[in-house]
């Protein structure tokens, strides 16, 4: 499974690819949401983690940006992955074209059951292995 | 002075608002009833009960929810039209209540929180007044009610007004007008408003002019009863101003216009202000004339009469007339409503900075103004009685004094209102800067709390963990957890002032709730030698509720309770209550413990930010002090309350009540019966790998009655024990090679009546037919498609289930 963390935060980084790692999945990072932007163009992801706030272009925009391409990566899965805890966050997001949305502190179980419903959700016939 | 038309005028905000404009038959029924609130409010009572039943089941629930909130705002006027606060404040808080379950809509929202807002006005409660009023502005100013808003601003500038803060008075009566002022009756009001704050602040031609606008608007309406109070406002301005002339002209437009009819009533205060107006003029017998005749038509005549002015100007006249001993009587008589006036108005203030913000120091300043305040009067006090107790001979000297010393309080209450004001003006500043403060605060700690929660997590998350080691990681994740409670906690506390905390509710599982919380303090209570006893015998199963909040009420009053107490034990139990004249359910969620206690004069200030019962005790026992306040606001969101009976040194009971909605029935352990299909089945699946949960429990939504995970053999073994497990699937991996492991687990379902399937990846031949020699009868194995998977996991539910048997 490809997975892409586009996170402008090290540490941040670290401790969703830790996490990943217990559940044996590996994922690639983008430190910033343009090179985030140029690697789903040159791979092919399943899942698209995005932090909201990063220097540069935010993590809306970048959603737009994706959601606005003409192929079918256009239809990626993206998961939010914010600190912040305004009160329409989780609104704003899905407005935009997220899928899901999780907040920092991020609960590994709760990322996971994230990721678990995309991959139910986009393929019902999915091989269990 | 007198302020008459605001509380008239402002109990009330009907409207020609949006609901008006959409013609269906029962838009045009609730307009008909909201229009008879004024004129009849027992016909709108009755009215709003045929309103509630105006819907049906065809409506959608948003519709519904509108016809009832409407009846239910138009009720809850009513009610308070009626004089019956405490009725209309529970049908706006179950109306409330009812509305966050479903798209809300802020218009009536807002209308209905303004009325909570006139309901808090009229039982007292300042700080609730305040707030609710500006919510309710922000809410109309979503749903464009203007006319609303004006209200609400006209509310907020009286609550200043009564606290002597006249000035930030001025401002609200301002936007009030600036906002709208289609409404002649609402701007007359706003007009007279104005007027009265700038008489107190002696601008009087400031004052005559507002007054006259509001003359114009009254004198346009023909409205007799109003003219007269506005023409009697201006005299006793132009009187104070030394304009005689248009006083007196303006004294005799208003006893023409109150000869007979409804403004007869307030005859009284007429001849207050003709004996002041006298007095001014020296002409001390018609002025001993007048005062008479305001004492005299006061008896049986409305209440809201400024005696303490009638005695004050009776004072002046008897001392100018020499009649001491009557000059004395009306001395003594102002001075004891002049008490009661300052106490109003220093309470109000307080209250008005308490609703801002309750940092103690803000409290110490407002405490010294007070002390102040009594100094001064404890002072004039004494001096009065020594008076009383000297022989006539010194009287009018002592009389003297008095004058003085009224001049003086006088000028002391308009100090401390001065100070009290540039006080508002800092707390407003800083009120702002907390809450970008907090928002900002909250959101940099969980940045690195990310890091700390994260790898805690990832770390516990691994198998082959030293048992020490894991202890002290755990309690560090402990730690991570508590203080995302308390940025948590803060950032609500922000959010309750900026009114954007939302309520959502769903079905919920309201015992494993309790049971959950029982679990977490269990360790806690132990490390404290105090013990945990529950009832939940009578505990409602499922629930609509906002389980998120439920349960942070839950455990911050658990974590209270074990925090406060040093020996003996907490109780929780929780049962439901009915009331069988509204048909409705109440829920009971009650914590006794039996611990330090409460004094009796402090059980309310509990409930305030940032306090504790004293500073001591704060530092003995930490925490940030928001928590109850968090849990009484969020009750009171949820539509109910939180509650506390305390009694010093032997312990406290905190009682949460909230409506009770249940959800759909379920079956109970002790008369479960054993599933006959998949669908009908509680499953429990042990897979150690979180993503591999995560895709299983999406792909199994829906699919079983319930599902939950385990990542261990011997988890799913204690969760048999319990009985309430249909049929266990286990992935291979945690199952490793071991072939007894895995019959220990096939005879333990069997024992429990629990189905068994075994998930595997190509198994090799010779060790599956182990695993079925030791009793493990259903394999299926992997890579499988999930439908495949749940149609071979369907196809023992033909068969009986496995009994103990070792084919060996």
């Amino acid at each position: 499974m490809n997975i892409l963390f586009v996170e402008d935060d090290a540490m941040n980084r670290r401790v969703v690819r830790d996490m990943l790692t217990v559940a044996g999945a590996t994922m690639d990072e983008a430190h910033d949401a343009e090179s985030g932007l140029q690697m789903i163009d040159e791979r092919q992801y399943d899942i698209v983690l995005m932090d909201l706030r990063m220097p540069g272009m935010d993590g809306l925009t970048a959603i737009k940006h994706i959601r606005a391409r003409t192929d079918e990566k256009a239809s990626v899965p993206v998961i939010v992955v914010t600190a912040d805890t305004a009160l329409d966050i989780c609104r704003d997001c899905i407005d935009q074209g997220a899928d899901e949305v999780i907040l920092k502190p991020v609960a590994m179980n709760k990322l996971f059951d994230a990721i678990g419903r995309l991959i139910a959700r986009g393929n019902s016939r999915m091989m269990l292995n | 002075m007198i302020r008459l038309l605001a509380a008239l005028l402002l109990a009330f905000c009907g409207g020609a608002s949006a609901y008006a404009a959409k013609v269906d038959p029962f838009a045009q029924r609730a307009a008909a009833a909201r229009d008879e609130i004024m004129r009849d409010p027992a016909r709108a009572l009755a009215d709003s009960d045929a309103l509630r039943r105006m819907t049906s089941s065809h409506d959608s629930l948003e519709r519904r929810t509108h016809v009832e909130a409407t009846a239910d705002w138009i009720r809850a006027e009513a009610l308070i039209s009626l004089n019956r606060p405490q009725e209309a404040l529970k049908v706006i808080q179950s109306a409330l209540a009812a509305m966050d379950r479903s798209d809300p809509e802020p218009g009536l929202r807002g209308e209905l929180i303004l009325a909570r807002g006139g309901v808090a006005n009229l039982t007292g409660g300042v700080e609730d007044a305040l707030r609710d009023n500006q919510e309710a502005f922000r809410l109309l100013g979503r749903g464009g009610n203007a006319r609303g808003q004006a209200i609400a601003l006209q509310n907020i500038g009286a609550i200043y007004a009564d606290a002597g803060d006249y000035n930030n008075a001025l401002k609200y009566f301002g936007q009030s007008i600036d906002i709208y002022s289609a409404d002649p009756k609402l701007l007359l009001s706003a007009y007279n408003n104005q007027g009265n704050s700038l008489f107190e602040l002696k601008r009087y031609a400031d004052a005559t002019a507002a007054f006259s606008r509001a003359l114009v608007i009254a004198q346009k309406t023909n409205n007799a009863l109003q003219q007269a109070r506005i023409q009697r406002n201006i005299a006793a301005t132009q009187a104070e101003a030394g304009n005689f002339v248009p006083a007196e002209a303006a004294l005799a437009d208003a006893f023409r216009l109150s000869t007979g009819g409804p403004a007869a009533s307030s005859r009284a205060a007429l001849y207050g202000v003709a004996a002041r107006l006298a007095l001014r003029q020296h002409q001390l017998d018609r002025a001993a004339n007048m005062i008479d005749r305001a004492f005299s038509s006061a008896v049986g005549a409305e209440a809201n009469l400024p005696m303490r002015d009638f005695h004050q100007t009776a004072y002046e006249i008897f001392r100018e007339r020499g009649e001491a001993k009557k000059a004395l009587d009306h001395l003594e008589a102002f001075q004891k409503l002049d008490d009661q006036a300052r106490a109003l108005a220093a309470s109000t203030s307080a209250a008005l900075m308490n609703a801002r913000f309750n940092f103690t120091n803000q409290e110490l300043r407002i405490n010294n103004l007070r002390n102040e305040q009594a100094v001064a009067s404890a002072r004039f006090r004494n001096r009065m009685q020594l008076a009383l107790l000297s022989a006539t001979a010194v009287i009018s000297t002592l009389l003297l004094i008095g004058f003085l010393s009224i001049r003086r309080s006088r000028n002391q209450v308009r100090d401390a209102n001065a100070s009290l004001l540039t006080t508002n003006v800092a707390l407003e500043k800083a009120l702002a800067a907390k809450t970008e403060f907090l928002a900002t605060t909250s959101h940099e700690i969980r940045t690195p709390l990310n890091g700390i929660l994260g790898m805690t997590q990832v770390i516990l998350a691994g198998r082959q963990l030293d048992p020490t080691l894991r202890g002290r990681i755990e309690l560090v994740q402990g730690a991570g957890e508590t203080m995302k409670a308390l940025v948590d906690d803060i950032l609500d506390v922000a959010k309750m002032e900026t009114g954007e905390l939302r309520i959502q509710t769903a079905e919920m599982d309201l015992k494993r709730l309790l049971e959950d919380a029982v679990t977490v303090w269990t360790g806690q209570a132990e490390t404290k030698r105090i013990g945990i006893e529950f009832d939940l015998e009578q505990c409602p199963g499922k629930i609509i509720a906002d389980e998120v909040r439920l349960r942070q009420i839950i455990f911050n009053l658990m974590s209270n309770a074990i925090k406060f107490t040093d020996r003996g034990q907490v109780r929780l139990a929780c049962f439901s209550e009915a009331d069988e004249e509204s048909e409705s359910e109440t829920l009971v969620i009650r914590v006794a413990d039996s611990g330090i206690g409460i004094p009796q004069d402090r059980v309310e200030e509990i409930f305030e930010s940032f306090r504790q019962v004293d500073g001591g005790v704060t530092r003995r026992h930490g925490g940030t002090g928001l928590g109850l306040a968090i849990c009484r606001n969020l009750a009171r969101a949820m539509g109910g309350d939180v509650t506390v009976v305390s009694t010093l040194g032997a312990g406290s009971t905190f009682t949460l009540t909230l409506p009770l909605e249940r959800g759909t029935a379920e079956v109970g352990p002790a008369d479960r019966v054993a599933a006959t299909s998949l669908g009908a089945a509680n499953l429990l699946m042990i897979e150690p790998n979180p993503l591999g949960q995560g895709i299983m429990r999406a792909l199994l939504a829906g699919e079983c009655a319930s599902v939950q995970f385990v990542t261990e053999v011997g988890q799913a073994l204690d969760a048999l024990k319990t009985g309430a497990i249909d049929h266990v699937l286990a992935e291979g991996s945690a199952l490793g090679l071991d072939p007894a492991g895995a019959g220990a687990l096939a005879a333990a379902c069997a024992d429990a009546k629990a189905r068994f399937t075994l998930l595997w990846r190509e198994p090799a031949p010779d060790l599956l037919s182990q695993f079925v020699k030791e009793g493990v009868t259903h394999v299926v194995s992997k890579p499988i498609s999930a439908p495949d998977l749940l149609s071979e996991m369907n196809k023992v539910y033909g068969e009986p289930i496995a009994s103990r048997n070792i084919a060996a």
